[in-house]
């Protein structure tokens, strides 16, 4: 290393800063970006894509999520848009009619097919959790 | 409710008073003398010398730990050591002021690793002599006298460690003097 | 009481606002007077939030339902020791332990610093202010624990997740870590503002920045345990905001830590490190305020809430702040050597920064992109754990090997042929080990094999450094092993601590990869009588039993755990049922078997009224690994700790005889 060259560690970084960049615009044109999060009322004409979707879960609630699936409908947090939400999985303990809840599936036919085990119920307000 | 107010209160007070602490203590001072000690210029060189012959020293060690273990070879060692010497002996010769009769050259720093009886002051870092040995010191950099004598007592003069070590004799390279930008420039 | 509460941080608002601004007014006028004085509101303000606290609770301890807090966070049954933990249950309550903790740090940095660097602690004093300040304000105008209402009979309960030891640790032991990163900040903050370039706020915060580093470790993985035992989905980390949260900093404290050690050395990247710990902290508060503020998609975020906004305005502030310091100091903080050889350490220690940032910084991204994406395009889109878990294989897997190349290399201008000879004999085991976990099948998961080979590895690695070092010193000195090891590392604290931690983060990789590359799940319905098999245990499920206890009922399923013929447990998963919070929690039953080094996680999904039971299996190969890591960390982290006495009296050399402050007049 001459002592007259420029310090490598600018090279260095630079060319860090340049391959990270690189894998991560790879890795996203190949992968996706990701999956939209949507309200219930956002779902209109997205039938067969895969997303998120986050709402409030309203009563009836009715079946066996591991038999045959368990049905009830989702309204947005602050919004009237419903779905019917059909869900096949695990089901969290925290799951209650009036909770937020979010889940990944596709629309299909005015349905919300949920994916296996994806349904996540957020800590309700009031037993917010110390974690913060 | 009174007495949790009362107690407030009285809390509050109590806070104020201890905030105003100092300036209850010492009420009448004229502002050349409530002043704010920070380190001048030559201080702030004077520290960034010191930090620089701390950076050297601890490589010294560092340096020696390794060639112990195995990681660099004697000639690299060689090289390398008489290099973070001579960057220590500038560091300190711009600190140090001359210091009279320490015309002996001294063997190799050690590294802590071999723990001497430990010398007052002397924190187990290597310290060569500031000058090789025929030359009489170099001449000092302007630390003028006004540099604030050591506040404490057991001022960590470069009290080298005077055992031998059973690696080659050191060649004490015949660096004439620290040259401003010396070794830096690698 | 409540009166004295609110009043008390009313109190602490105040000292701190004082703090700011006499402490500013002194730093720049160098008035001694007002800068002593700045430091005792700083240590008041602690006193006040400590007021606060006590009355808190007092309140909670003494059932105190006209605090709307206590109302909503306990009830009477509650047990004790939960009653107390609720305190950092909810919003309010865990902001005044943040102000608590905070202050409780700014007390103590000026306390320990105030003979020894006066002319910097006196624009530290202002820094922590603002940030006290701040905390203090949201307590007293947005969000204040202390809200009266008329008493109910009994309180709402606290949710029954948090209601075990793990949750009441937890959540301080991450506060101690973020708010720990605030000193070595406003130390940063403060070389700035008083133009210092030397590494005096380095040296000052050395333990402060390694402490709140160790802090949130042990936070996190105590958290990760948590949600293993506890939450019952098997799993340990989710990629959840909230865990990221806590993530980011970490490994930005993680790169700081290291990139220090060039600074130490070479007097180089004096803004490099002056960015990490900007980052550091900012990261911090950004973690709080994603969690806060609802704006992300977490199962543990609060919702929506009022203190969002304020957050991200502060955060925006602080960065812009401390950027724009940074960029005025620019030119005092140009450093004169320069890296000499891309093989050296120092140059390992920059490709690792240069890993764990990009691993931060994709973190980040992921958390960011939804609330990014809803900007621009009006619609949130998540990213998910494929994302994340490419990018830790990514980041992480060279991060691995790096921990085993670094400490071979030697300092400045390594040369390749003493490299190859120091890294021959870990290639070789990596290579033994990995051909022997072909052998044993563990081929079946690409990524895991190369992670397990990187760690065997690293090991090796590590292992010959403490064996070389002792070697040396038997060589010199003539101690026994245990002598010299223990002289080793005793006089070489830092070093032989990192390896230390180095050794505990290889224990997690393996655990990590273990447990999750080769895992085994199953999912049945059975009825009584009824078994599955997972993994080579059978399975059977006997009977249901129902009975109540305190302030539940518990609901278990019995289980006979086979292996082969042989009996070796019976297991009882089952679910919970907590009265005053009308709630249900998931008992996840953990067989740990020792011998094979797995554990078998047994999940009653779902009891059905006519008694059969959807059941979850899940085996886990070496997941207590991860467990076990933490103690060596934590241990690992105490060595690097240790005051040296011969450190702190060469460091007392180095501060009085150049830059001493004479004695004040």
């Amino acid at each position: 290393m001459s002592s007259r060259k420029q310090s490598p560690a600018r090279l260095v970084i630079a060319l860090s800063v340049a391959g990270c960049l690189a894998i991560f615009l790879l890795y996203t044109s190949i992968a996706g970006g990701g999956t939209s999060s949507l309200r219930p009322s956002q779902l209109a004409g997205r039938e067969g894509k895969e997303v998120q979707l986050a709402g409030l879960v309203l009563a009836p609630v009715r079946g066996d999520a591991h038999a045959g699936g368990l049905r009830f409908r989702l309204r947005d947090i602050d919004g009237r848009g419903r779905v019917p939400v059909v869900y096949e999985g695990s089901v969290p303990d925290l799951f209650k009619v009036g909770r937020h809840v979010y889940l990944t599936g596709t629309l299909r036919k005015g349905v919300f097919v949920g994916e296996r085990g994806t349904l996540v119920t957020k800590c309700p307000s009031k037993y917010a959790p110390k974690r913060s | 409710m009174l007495l949790a107010l009362l107690l407030a209160g009285a809390f509050a007070v109590a806070c104020v008073l201890f905030v105003a602490r100092p300036f209850l203590r010492d009420p009448l001072l004229s502002p050349d003398r409530d002043r704010l000690a920070e380190p001048g210029p030559l201080d702030r060189r004077a520290l960034e010398l010191a930090e620089e012959r701390d950076h050297a020293l601890a490589a010294l060690k560092e340096l020696e730990l390794d060639h112990r273990t195995g990681k660099v070879s004697d000639e690299d060692y060689a090289g390398l050591a008489g290099q973070l010497r001579r960057e220590a002996a500038e560091a300190l010769g711009a600190l140090e002021p001359r210091v009279p009769g320490r015309g002996r050259q001294v063997s190799v720093p050690l590294a802590g690793m071999v723990e001497l009886p430990d010398q007052p002051g002397a924190p187990g870092m290597p310290a060569p002599e500031p000058s090789p040995a025929p030359h009489e010191p170099p001449q000092q950099p302007q630390i003028p006298e006004p540099y604030p004598p050591p506040a404490t007592p057991p001022a960590p003069a470069p009290v080298p460690e005077p055992t031998p070590v059973p690696h080659e004799p050191p060649q004490q390279p015949q660096v004439p003097e620290p040259m401003p930008g010396g070794p830096q420039a690698v | 009481m409540p009166e004295l509460g609110r009043a008390a941080l009313i109190v602490c608002l105040g000292l701190s606002a004082y703090a700011v601004v006499a402490g500013g007014l002194a730093a720049h006028h160098r008035r001694r007077r007002l800068a002593v004085s700045a430091q005792n509101a700083l240590v008041a303000s602690f006193a006040a939030a400590a007021v606060a606290a006590g009355v808190l609770v007092a309140g909670l301890v003494r059932h105190d339902f006209s605090l709307a807090y206590v109302a909503d966070h306990t009830s009477r049954k509650l047990p004790t020791a939960y009653t107390i933990s609720a305190f950092w249950g909810g919003q309010e309550g865990s902001l005044l332990l943040w102000l608590l903790v905070l202050t409780g740090f700014s007390a103590a940095a000026v306390f320990l610093n105030r003979r020894a660097t006066r002319d910097l602690l006196a624009w530290v004093v202002p820094v922590l202010g603002t940030v006290g300040a701040f905390f203090a304000f949201l307590l007293v105008a947005v969000s204040s624990p202390f809200v009266t209402q008329v008493a109910p009979a009994d309180g709402a309960g606290l949710n029954p997740s948090l209601q075990n030891p793990y949750m009441v640790a937890h959540p301080p032991l991450l506060y101690l870590g973020f708010v720990g990163l605030t000193v070595p900040f406003a130390f940063a903050m403060a070389a700035l503002l008083a133009r210092r370039a030397d590494e005096r706020w380095i040296v000052a915060t050395r333990r402060w920045t390694l402490a709140a580093w160790g802090f949130l470790g042990i936070g996190q993985l105590l958290g990760a345990h948590w949600a293993y035992v506890e939450v019952g989905w098997g799993g340990y980390f989710a990629w959840d905001p909230v865990e990221n949260a806590a993530l980011m900093p970490w490994l930005a404290a993680t790169a700081f830590l290291h990139s220090v050690m060039i600074q130490e050395r070479k007097g180089m990247l004096k803004v490099w490190n002056m960015l990490l710990v900007i980052l550091a902290f900012c990261l911090s508060l950004f973690g709080t305020f994603l969690t806060r503020s609802g704006v992300v998609n977490s199962i543990h975020s609060f919702t929506q809430s009022a203190i969002g906004p304020w957050f991200l305005g502060f955060i925006c502030a602080i960065t812009a702040g401390s950027l724009a310091l940074l960029f005025l100091r620019l030119p005092l903080l140009r450093s004169k050597t320069r890296l000499e050889s891309l093989v050296s350490r120092e140059a390992t220690f920059l490709y690792n920064n240069l890993l764990l940032v990009a691993l931060c910084l994709t973190i980040l991204w992921g958390v960011t992109y939804p609330i990014l994406s809803e900007a621009v395009r009006g619609e949130a889109v998540t990213v998910g754990r494929p994302y994340y878990d490419f990018f830790l294989r990514v980041f992480g897997l060279p991060l691995l090997l790096l921990m085993g190349i670094g400490p071979l290399v030697a300092w400045r201008r390594a040369s390749l042929r003493g490299l190859r000879r120091m890294l021959a004999l870990p290639v070789a085991v990596a290579l033994v080990v990995g051909a022997a976990l072909l052998v044993v099948g563990s081929g079946s998961s690409r990524p895991g094999l190369v992670a397990y080979t990187f760690s065997a590895f690293v090991l090796a690695s590590i292992g010959l450094e403490f064996l070389r070092g002792a070697r040396a010193r038997r060589d010199t000195a003539g101690e026994s092993w245990p002598a010299a090891l223990a002289a080793l590392v005793n006089r070489n604290r830092r070093r032989y601590g990192g390896y230390v931690v180095h050794a505990s983060v290889v224990l997690l990789a393996i655990g990590v990869a273990g447990s999750s590359a080769y895992q085994t799940i199953r999912e049945a319905k059975l009825r009584p009588g009824e078994s599955m098999q997972a993994a080579g245990y059978t399975l059977t499920y006997r009977s249901l039993s129902t009975r109540p206890v305190e302030n539940r009922q518990e609901v278990r399923a019995l289980v006979d755990l086979r292996r082969g013929d042989r009996l070796v447990a019976r297991v009882e998963p089952g679910k919970n049922r907590y009265f005053a919070e009308d709630q249900v929690s998931n008992e996840m039953a953990i067989h740990t078997s020792w011998l094979r080094a797995e554990d078998v996680n047994v999940i009653a999904d779902q009891v059905n009224p006519d008694g059969s039971v959807y059941f979850k299996v899940l085996v886990k190969p070496l997941v207590n690994l991860i467990w076990a890591a933490g103690f060596v960390f934590l241990g690992g982290a105490l060595i690097a700790f240790w005051p040296d006495a011969r450190e702190e009296r060469r460091l007392v050399a180095r501060y009085s005889r150049a830059g001493a402050l004479p004695a004040e007049a």
